[in-house]
């Protein structure tokens, strides 16, 4: 590594961070130190002496009250925004949960719960017995219940589930979370309004990922959306066999080329706010 | 607690407006960049570490800026601004890049890693040394380098110092 040489080659970031003593000391020192050992002590003077003025005129030309008006303003922009996002989850968390308990009427939902109740019957330990201590709970499935992409969005602490058709913004953070619903293998992609395929889950190309089960399972990774405008299309794609992620790429890309029978889809489509 | 942001402006406004002036090019744009820089801070409920708020604002505002140019279109002026615009496209569009620039982002409930295209602005826009970037993103020079490599095929550059 060439060490600096001159006092102006100094980088903003750096000088930025020397007045307002943000740097470690060793790191303050031998900036200083380049400085005094050039005979350029009074050019970082100046170069500091310059930054406070800066700081004078842009407080002069854009004032405190100005700037903090127009901040307060986005930010009930971005709040009224977010508040029709959270109904429009609230909405689709209601829709899952009547779903879920059978409130709809489809003949495809059937709950099924493993036998493991009766102390009359089975040995404990046993398939039909009681669980001895230390094993893991009876496992509760859906008959008939679709795979499930969710998709939350972090705000500050928390994190917001967000319904189809909700807005989101460049730069959000995204975590993606499916429910398998006994699917063995699936795929979580996305693609833009510019065509640009992102896989998620996996996270290169090749074999689709072996999906884990039961509940709902967080992508090990988030995601932060950059600034291509338009939309971002969000799909799990799933199956009881093999399949690969070249095969969701040609159905995102391709038109008139639908995924094949054997794979279900199921898709969530975020709309980008422009900035 | 509510914020003030007033007095959130006048300690660090200047600062992120010279960098955002530095990163746009342009006074206007740069501003509204500006006010973005505080709208995200506060809806984030970003705690400004009281011993380096101005190295998180300086983060935030080129993380914006960086959005900003990725929807551009803009013939470059001059080599800077043609190493920005390649860094802003390349840690966007391409699936790799976003793949690895991914993986730097924690799980939902655990923070946030800095992005690839950060350390490259630090690296070569700022022309802070592989140690400095290091420093900067809390990472170890040999994790910045393998960041960086990704990348280097792809822009304009020349090695900083």
């Amino acid at each position: 590594m060439k060490p600096r040489s001159r006092v102006q080659d100094i980088p903003d970031w750096l000088l930025e961070r020397l007045a307002r003593g943000e740097l470690g000391a060793a790191d303050a020192e031998r900036i200083r130190a380049l400085a005094r050992a050039e005979g350029g002590q009074e050019q970082l003077d100046a170069q500091l002496a310059l930054l406070e003025q800066s700081n004078r005129q842009i407080l002069a030309q854009h004032p405190p009250a100005e700037v903090a008006g127009e901040i307060r303003r986005r930010l009930a922009r971005a709040e009224r925004s977010s508040a029709g996002q959270q109904r429009s989850a609230a909405r689709a968390r209601w829709l899952l949960g009547a779903l879920a308990t059978g409130g709809v009427a489809l003949a495809a939902l059937l709950l099924v719960v493993r036998p493991g109740t009766d102390p009359g019957g089975a040995l404990p330990g046993t398939p039909g017995g009681l669980p001895l201590p230390g094993e893991p709970p009876e496992i509760t499935t859906i008959k008939g219940m679709r795979p499930q992409l969710a998709i939350y969005r972090k705000q500050g602490d928390r994190a917001d589930r967000l319904g189809p058709g909700s807005s989101v913004r460049p730069g959000d953070t995204l975590q993606l979370a499916y429910v398998s619903a006994n699917s063995r293998y699936g795929v979580v992609a996305s693609v833009d309004a510019r065509g640009t395929v992102t896989l998620h889950l996996p996270e290169s190309d090749g074999p689709a990922a072996r999906l884990a089960g039961p509940g709902e399972r967080p992508l090990p990774h988030a995601y932060q959306l950059d600034a291509t405008p338009g939309f971002e299309r969000f799909v799990l794609v799933t199956s009881e066999e093999p399949f690969t992620t070249a095969t969701v790429r040609e159905a995102l890309l391709g038109p008139g080329k639908p995924l094949p029978a054997s794979l279900t889809l199921t898709e969530h489509t975020l709309s980008k706010e422009t900035p | 607690m509510a914020v003030d942001i007033e007095s959130l402006y006048r300690a660090h406004g200047p600062l992120v407006l010279r960098r955002c002036r530095r990163l746009l090019r342009d006074e206007g744009k740069a501003l509204d960049a500006m006010h973005d820089v505080f709208v995200e801070m506060i809806r984030r409920r970003e705690t400004l570490d009281e011993r380096a708020p101005a190295a998180l604002l300086l983060r935030t505002a080129t993380n914006v800026c960086l959005n900003r140019l990725r929807t551009e279109r803009r013939h470059p002026e001059d080599r800077e601004e043609a190493l920005l615009g390649a860094i802003a496209s390349q840690t966007a569009e391409n699936p790799e890049s976003r793949s690895l620039a991914r993986r730097l982002v924690d799980r939902l409930f655990a923070g946030t890693a800095e992005s690839t295209a950060l350390i490259a602005v630090l690296h070569y826009v700022d022309r802070l040394t592989l140690e400095e970037v290091a420093a900067e993103v809390g990472m170890s020079v040999s994790g910045v380098r393998k960041r960086l490599s990704t990348l280097k095929t792809r822009l304009p550059l020349e090695e900083a110092a």
